[in-house]
């Protein structure tokens, strides 16, 4: 417990731990989904979406300003009483051990897709999940340092796309806004691609330097946002919305078309790289995860760490196939974004009634 | 302890991500061209030639064809694997050739493998074929290792002449097919005496093949439907063909698009070119001389752009110049307007303008 209390990370550090907790599955697929309502404009959808991690950051803001530097879990204590906090957490818990798991199960899906279709999932689901609980256990700070570290090399990542710039076509874009009312009905399936935000409640006291707080939540926001618009946009410019949304991972079939010299093929390139933020998201979640469990039951974190595992290698199993695990994701996350929604929302109100 | 686990990680991860189940490339046969053929008759319809290498040992090569019948394109798989003593690799293909009659039969399902299989190859190029594919494989290639080769390179530089599009590979058929207000237009390669040679262009309506557009004709449609092409273009006087102009010309297009009553398509063409002979005045020229050169060719093309269009739209009936998707994008992708009736009706007007950016040598 008091390793935990001991780490702290720097503002910098926060805005990337939440860039690295939502940046994840969801940039391959995210323009897939987005544009099968909003068809050619799903890209200002994604902007209007950003609506979310804001509202998450601003939240939070306003905790720390009410309540100063209370932990999350005192605070839901002061505001709710005993046991709606335990409530409260514990479907915090579960909502992140869904969220780990989907990554990690998505993570073999792709690779058993895409390379390594000689592997078998109980080695990968195994072995991920065993380097990420090694990684998790040493606190915050090391999180925070990866976070940063991996963000700066894995960003390269989204300067391949410029690759094609010059090839795709305007006229995929165009008319921008045919009809207002899709672009308004797929903001919803937007929220999910930003599922993960959520983190924030979590590492806000953890934060050393408190002057700027507020922006550091504007800028991680603003950094996501940037990344998944880049995205769906460079999707539809290039393959036409119409293609877009018959090919689940839009992004590799970008990668693959992409003609380098050397390089035969450069999804492998791109997979590589992007598996770094994939280790990254997976710790983000797998640290939450253990720290609202020792909460919950007092067991000392490095410990809980450990005992958290089989939830995950369970669920993780449970969703192995793409489309089960899109069954499973399409049902569970849309309760588990707009319970949030509506719980920082009330919390929000609560702090300003309650707070200083 | 913190070593000791490291360690251990490691070892693990070295010991459970090997490549288990692959083979040495001498057994193993790299597919390099794949055909689809059919026949209408029989009760296994498709019939999918495949060119290949194989690997002897001691660095020899050589190339096989091997033809899979069966009732589906996967099916033949199993026909083929029973004859085959190599495992069989998918991806490395460069070329897809379909023969006319699988096209005009229609390839839905062959558009739906390419987008469905990832593991194909999305920049392999593609034509359409006189005949059976397999005929094109089995010819002997002078100037390569396989046909698959000799016709990948043949589609590969066809831009450089007669104005054909950049890009003639399965990413660009997935796009043509998919996006709306576009089709499918690919190139016809006939067999000229024992080699392959591209003499037409090939306009789908859906997945079927509708016509078949020969060079001379094919020529204009692909001045206006392709992007900075190359071609070489004359102007003969008396049709004598020592006294003519000539230009190596770049195409630059633009087109804006809209509604009165019918369909006005305002096509600007715009040809960058380099004089490359001018046997009518035969001295060096001044820019006098360049600009009357240049009325020459505008008249020269504009006149027979306008017989071609004509022609598509009364004989063709379909849009093969590739500027339905202009309307796509100002009317909305789900527009009535985009239908072929609509197209027929429509008023086009292509203001051709020639630029002579390079005289030659022979200047003043």
């Amino acid at each position: 417990m008091s390793k935990v209390i001991e780490n702290k990370i720097t503002q910098r550090q926060y805005i990337f731990i939440l860039v690295s907790a939502v940046v994840g599955i969801g940039i391959l697929s995210a323009p897939n989904s987005i544009c099968q309502i909003a068809e050619q404009s799903g890209w200002i959808s994604m902007i209007i979406g950003g609506i979310y991690p804001l509202i998450i950051c601003y939240c939070s803001y306003l905790n720390y300003k009410h309540f100063n530097n209370t932990h999350f879990y005192q605070l839901n204590e002061r505001l709710y009483g005993k046991f709606i906090a335990k409530i409260i957490f514990l479907f915090f818990l579960i909502t992140m051990i869904i969220y780990e798991a989907s990554v990690l199960a998505g993570f073999y899906n792709i690779l058993s897709k895409e390379i390594a279709f000689f592997l078998s999932p109980y080695a990968v689901l195994i072995l991920v999940s065993l380097v990420i609980i090694y990684t998790a256990s040493f606190g915050l700070q090391s999180i925070g340092r990866l976070s940063e570290i991996v963000f700066y090399f894995s960003s390269i990542l989204f300067l391949f796309p410029l690759a094609i710039i010059g090839k795709g076509s305007f006229l995929n874009i165009k008319p921008i806004i045919s009809s207002v009312e899709n672009i308004l009905n797929s903001v919803p399936s937007s929220f999910y691609s930003y599922a993960g935000i959520e983190i924030s409640f979590f590492i806000m006291p953890y934060v050393v330097n408190k002057k700027n707080f507020k922006k550091a939540g504007f800028v991680s926001t603003a950094i996501i946002v940037f990344i998944y618009t880049f995205l769906t946009f460079i999707c539809i410019y290039y393959l036409g919305y119409e293609l877009t949304t018959k090919i689940y991972y839009p992004v590799f079939f970008i990668m693959e078309t992409i003609e380098v010299s050397i390089i035969s093929d450069f999804k492998v390139v791109f997979i590589f790289l992007w598996s770094g933020m994939i280790l990254k998201i997976m710790a983000c979640d797998h640290y939450v995860v253990s720290y609202t469990f020792s909460r919950l039951t007092r067991i000392p974190y490095k410990k809980s760490c450990i005992i958290t595992w089989p939830f995950i290698l369970m669920f993780a199993i449970f969703m192995i196939p793409e489309h089960g695990r899109n069954v499973f994701l399409g049902k569970s996350v849309p309760i588990i974004v707009f319970t949030i929604l509506t719980y920082s929302i009330i919390t929000a109100i609560m702090v300003k009634i309650k707070g200083r | 302890m913190k070593k000791k686990l490291l360690i251990i990680f490691n070892i693990l991860i070295l010991l459970f991500s090997s490549c288990y189940g692959m083979e040495p490339i001498e057994n193993i046969s790299i597919m390099i061209g794949i055909g689809y053929d059919i026949d209408k008759e029989k009760s296994k319809k498709i019939s999918d030639p495949i060119e290949m290498f194989v690997f002897k040992g001691d660095g020899e090569i050589e190339r096989h064809i091997s033809s899979g019948v069966a009732e589906t394109i996967y099916n033949t798989v199993n026909d083929r694997q029973t004859i085959m003593s190599k495992k069989f690799v998918v991806g490395t293909e460069k070329l897809y050739l379909i023969s006319e009659e699988r096209a005009k039969y229609g390839i839905e399902d062959l558009l739906e493998v390419l987008i469905r299989d990832e593991n194909r190859n999305e920049l392999a190029y593609v034509a359409i074929t006189e005949g059976r594919t397999e005929h094109f494989f089995k010819m002997t290639p002078i100037d390569n290792t396989s046909m698959s080769e000799a016709i990948a390179g043949i589609l590969k530089f066809c831009y450089l002449a007669n104005f054909f599009p950049r890009e003639v590979n399965i990413k660009e058929l997935l796009f043509m097919y998919n996006q709306s207000g576009r089709r499918i237009i690919l190139p016809y390669i006939i067999d000229d005496n024992g080699k392959p040679k591209v003499t037409a262009i090939c306009v789908f309506e859906g997945s079927k093949l509708k016509h078949k557009i020969p060079l001379e004709e094919a020529f204009y449609i692909n001045m206006l439907r392709s992007r900075k092409s190359e071609g070489y273009i004359s102007v003969l006087e008396d049709n004598n063909p020592k006294k003519c102009y000539t230009i190596k010309a770049k195409n630059f297009v633009n087109v804006s698009v809209e509604y009165k009553d019918t369909l006005i398509y305002n096509i600007d063409l715009t040809l960058k070119g380099v004089l490359k002979a001018d046997s009518i005045n035969n001295k060096p020229l001044t820019d006098k001389d360049a600009k009357k050169i240049e009325k020459a060719f505008e008249e020269n093309i504009s006149k027979e752009i306008e017989k071609t269009i004509e022609k598509v739209q009364n004989n063709y009936k379909i849009d093969c110049f590739d500027i339905t998707k202009y309307a796509a994008a100002k009317f909305g992708k789900h527009s009535p307007l985009l239908s072929d009736e609509e197209f027929q009706k429509a008023k086009i007007n292509v203001k051709v303008k020639v630029i002579l950016v390079d005289l030659g040598r022979s200047i003043k």
